[in-house]
């Protein structure tokens, strides 16, 4: 009875609140610092915040700045790119880990529960047969030894035990008889740890681990596709050091990674980038085993690159008939209009197996080409995809629609072009992109619309260099440029190094330069050459250069 | 005197060892959110291995400026909270992360699905608005962390204290306080209709007069489906 009086109670409130406002034409700060602060913080503001915050402009911005200063922007930012990659992780693809000479068998396991009796926390080794703690000792044997997932905390353990796990039980899988409590808590916070849980979440969160760490550090946010670059939390630290339990090979860990991930505390709920150096198979975000394994196929872990990082999605007019056999499916009717473009962008994944075959280790690479440039490895990949201005775009429009609640209508291509080339002029600074967004009047309308857009603007072409939305200078501005007069008497930076002979491509005559026009006016745009730039040149011999080769026709001697 | 208090002490100690970390648990506890501010390891963003290169820029005020003046006609549009998350967030506005937050963050997990949140792999996005389903979930939720806030008990939420600013007896400030904490909205954006609305909740479901912290469970949970709630 009373459960229905609450019920038509909270029903009656509801209906007597009558119709949201939708009508205020006009900035609100204080609806825009709510959804601020609980998008870039997850709290909401406080009246007093909110009192200070809509005093003046410089208020507001500078509570949008504390916010992006917060550590609890890492947490909003992890939760961000945990959404835009979506590789979770099914608890089973731990045990396709497990090293083969453990035969599957759970009883080769060192399994232990932990658990509180009377007040007193204390870990036994786990039955293999049932949830029972078997105890090797007498209560009054028992030794304290630290547990390494929750700081200053003792628990009580056979000497046996200690012996086996480690003075820190870090060498032993641990497992937690209450796994709903160990599943929602965050690694660090709280005495309850569950040795498989944890560490699949992790896996699972490793390619947004590395994206929110080079966010926090604000590094070009180009560097979320650098080889060689992975992200470690205590979690994933903690399985690195479980080499006897299983096959770390598998996952294409190396010993540098290993040695390096013993700096992250085991306890460190945080991820922590890792550098061990460029190689062919790796490509930051798209070849972390979470990447890999959720989109288990090559075509998917392309298609999945093309729609997540650069808002691309395959679509084509399927015949009328579909053909039993299409034979070849990059020229087959109806199914080359993807397949043409899918095929070689799955390609560039080959080294890696698919599926279960993932741990077969690495394959030879096929040679192939996305967006007019050539390569045969993930690695040339993730450089395709980082110089090609439309993951610059692409990363607007997922960081605008994630902050505004939609897309971008067609008619906002100029301010979708304007995002771009602030993110651009600022090497790519993924916390200036967020404060250029939070800080923009749009944000900042009060108003509220419908998430529907109803004429979405279309992405922008692929092939194009980075800062091709900075809307570059006419070319016709420069004049007529001829390869003798313009570019060869400024190009000794480059040839200096890249002559005939060398191991670098090289970039002497009219026809090297013709050759590979596009890919050195990307190298330029976006800083990588000539070696010295911290940035993307926007003044100066560098950018002049830079504008030149773009702007020569390639032909004009 | 002075030896009694000594074996007193000393007996005192030595229970506190005898039950292992309890004493080190303790002392972990009040501190802890200190703790918990703090990073363990690396500071968050730094590199542990080969260098990573230059970093990014700064703001730049010039850009800032141009960028500001291209305008459009088109507002944003509402944003439901997160439906995996909202519930743990809301809470560490109130609590410290732990055991409690976890086994709490648990029951809610019960709903997550009717919530609209994602699927574990992801390939079930969260739901962007809310249909009936999620509604309903939305209110069962609300009940058991409105429960936690404001009229915990020691069985389900061991020593948490209630939430609520004032004595139950003080109806206008601790429905003030609960909206404002729970929709982000000022102070005085609480007009006088609502706040009726709010208070014919609350004496509903506590006739006669008399409040005590359970009262405002159902007033919690009313403001919990509010639009200033539900949309940011």
């Amino acid at each position: 009875m009373k459960h229905s009086y609450l019920t038509r109670n909270i029903v009656l409130f509801l209906l007597s609140l009558g119709a949201w406002d939708l009508v205020q034409a006009s900035e609100n700060p204080g609806r825009a610092l709510k959804r601020a602060k609980y998008l870039l913080n997850g709290q909401f503001p406080s009246d007093s915040e909110l009192q200070a915050t809509g005093v003046d402009d410089n208020s507001y911005k500078t509570a949008v700045r504390g916010f992006l200063d917060s550590q609890l922007f890492y947490d909003a930012t992890l939760r961000y790119h945990e959404r835009l990659f979506g590789t979770g992780l099914q608890s089973d693809y731990l045990d396709e880990l497990l090293n083969d000479n453990l035969e599957g068998n759970g009883s080769k396991l060192a399994k232990v529960f932990c658990g509180r009796e009377k007040g007193r926390l204390t870990c036994d080794w786990a039955s293999s047969d049932d949830a029972r703690r078997v105890s090797s000792c007498p209560a009054n044997w028992q030794v304290a030894t630290t547990a390494f997932w929750y700081p200053g905390l003792v628990t009580w353990v056979c000497p046996t035990l200690q012996r086996s796990c480690g003075s820190d039980l870090s060498k032993c899988l641990v497992v937690e008889q209450d796994s709903s409590l160990a599943l929602n808590a965050e690694l660090g916070t709280t005495e309850a740890f569950d040795a498989k849980s944890s560490v699949v979440k992790s896996l699972s969160r490793q390619s947004a681990g590395i994206a929110t760490g080079v966010v926090i550090g604000n590094y070009p946010y180009t560097k979320v596709l650098e080889p060689g670059l992975t992200a470690v939390d205590g979690a994933i630290a903690y399985l690195y050091q479980q080499s006897h339990h299983f096959d770390l090979s598998k996952m294409n860990v190396g010993t540098s990674l290993l040695n390096y991930s013993k700096q992250v505390p085991l306890n460190s709920r945080h991820f922590t980038l890792i550098n061990t150096g460029s190689s062919y198979e790796q490509g930051g975000v798209i070849s972390t085993f979470g990447w890999l394994r959720r989109y288990e196929k090559n075509r998917t872990r392309g298609n999945q690159v093309y729609e997540r990082l650069l808002c691309r999605k395959f679509t084509s007019e399927l015949p009328r008939v579909f053909p039993q056999d299409p034979g070849n499916l990059r020229t087959a009717a109806g199914c080359s209009g993807c397949h043409a473009s899918l095929d070689p962008l799955a390609d560039f994944f080959s080294t890696w197996g698919e599926g279960g075959e993932l741990y077969t280790g690495q394959k030879p690479g096929v040679a192939s080409t996305f967006a007019g440039q050539s390569g045969s490895s993930v690695s040339e990949l993730s450089e395709i995809i980082r110089l090609d201005d439309a993951f610059a775009s692409c990363t607007v429009e997922n960081v605008w629609e994630w902050l505004m609640g939609r897309r971008f209508y067609d008619d906002e291509a100029p301010l979708r072009a304007a995002f771009s080339s602030y993110f651009f002029k600022v090497n790519y600074s993924f916390k200036e992109l967020v404060y250029a967004v939070v800080t923009h009047p749009a944000f900042r309308e009060g108003s509220r619309a419908d998430a529907l857009v109803s004429t979405p603007l279309s992405p922008p072409p692929l092939g194009q260099p980075p800062g091709t939305s900075t809307q570059l200078p006419d070319c016709s501005t420069y004049g007529s440029i001829s390869f003798a007069t313009h570019i060869s008497p400024k190009a000794s930076a480059c040839s200096n190094c890249h002559s005939a002979g060398s191991q670098r491509q090289p970039l002497v005559t009219k026809a090297d330069w013709a050759n590979l026009k596009s890919l050195s006016v990307s190298m330029m745009s976006s800083g990588s050459m000539p070696p010295g730039l911290s940035g993307p040149p926007f003044s100066g011999s560098a950018w002049d250069f830079k504008e030149l080769v773009r702007c020569w026709d390639g032909v004009t001697p | 005197m002075a030896l009694l208090v000594n074996r007193i002490l000393i007996r005192g100690i030595i229970i506190v060892l005898a039950n292992g970390c309890n004493f080190v648990d303790t002392f972990r506890k009040s501190k802890s959110k200190a703790e918990r501010s703090v990073t363990s390891g690396a500071e968050l963003g730094t590199v542990i291995g080969e260098p990573l290169g230059s970093k990014a820029y700064g703001q730049n005020d010039t850009e800032l400026a141009a960028l500001y003046a291209v305008s459009t006609s088109h507002p944003p549009a509402p944003i439901r909270p997160d439906a995996d998350v909202h519930f743990r967030r809301l809470l560490l506005q109130f609590r410290s992360e732990g055991s409690q937050v976890a086994r709490l963050i648990g029951e809610v997990e019960a709903y997550r699905d009717l919530l609209g949140g994602a699927s574990k792999d992801f390939s079930k996005k969260p739901l962007e608005d809310y249909d009936a389903t999620s509604l309903l979930a939305l209110i069962k939720a609300s009940e058991l962390i409105c429960e936690s806030l404001v009229a915990p008990t020691p069985d389900k939420h061991g020593n948490w204290q209630t939430a609520l600013p004032q004595d139950p007896s003080e109806v206008t400030e601790n429905i003030t306080f609960l909206y404002q904490r729970l929709t982000g909205s000022k102070n005085s954006d609480l007009d006088a209709t609502t706040l009726s609305s709010l208070k014919s909740v609350l004496t509903t479901w506590s006739p006669g007069g008399i409040y005590d912290a359970s009262s405002y469970v159902p007033v919690c949970v009313a403001i919990s489906v509010d639009g200033e709630a539900l949309f940011l």
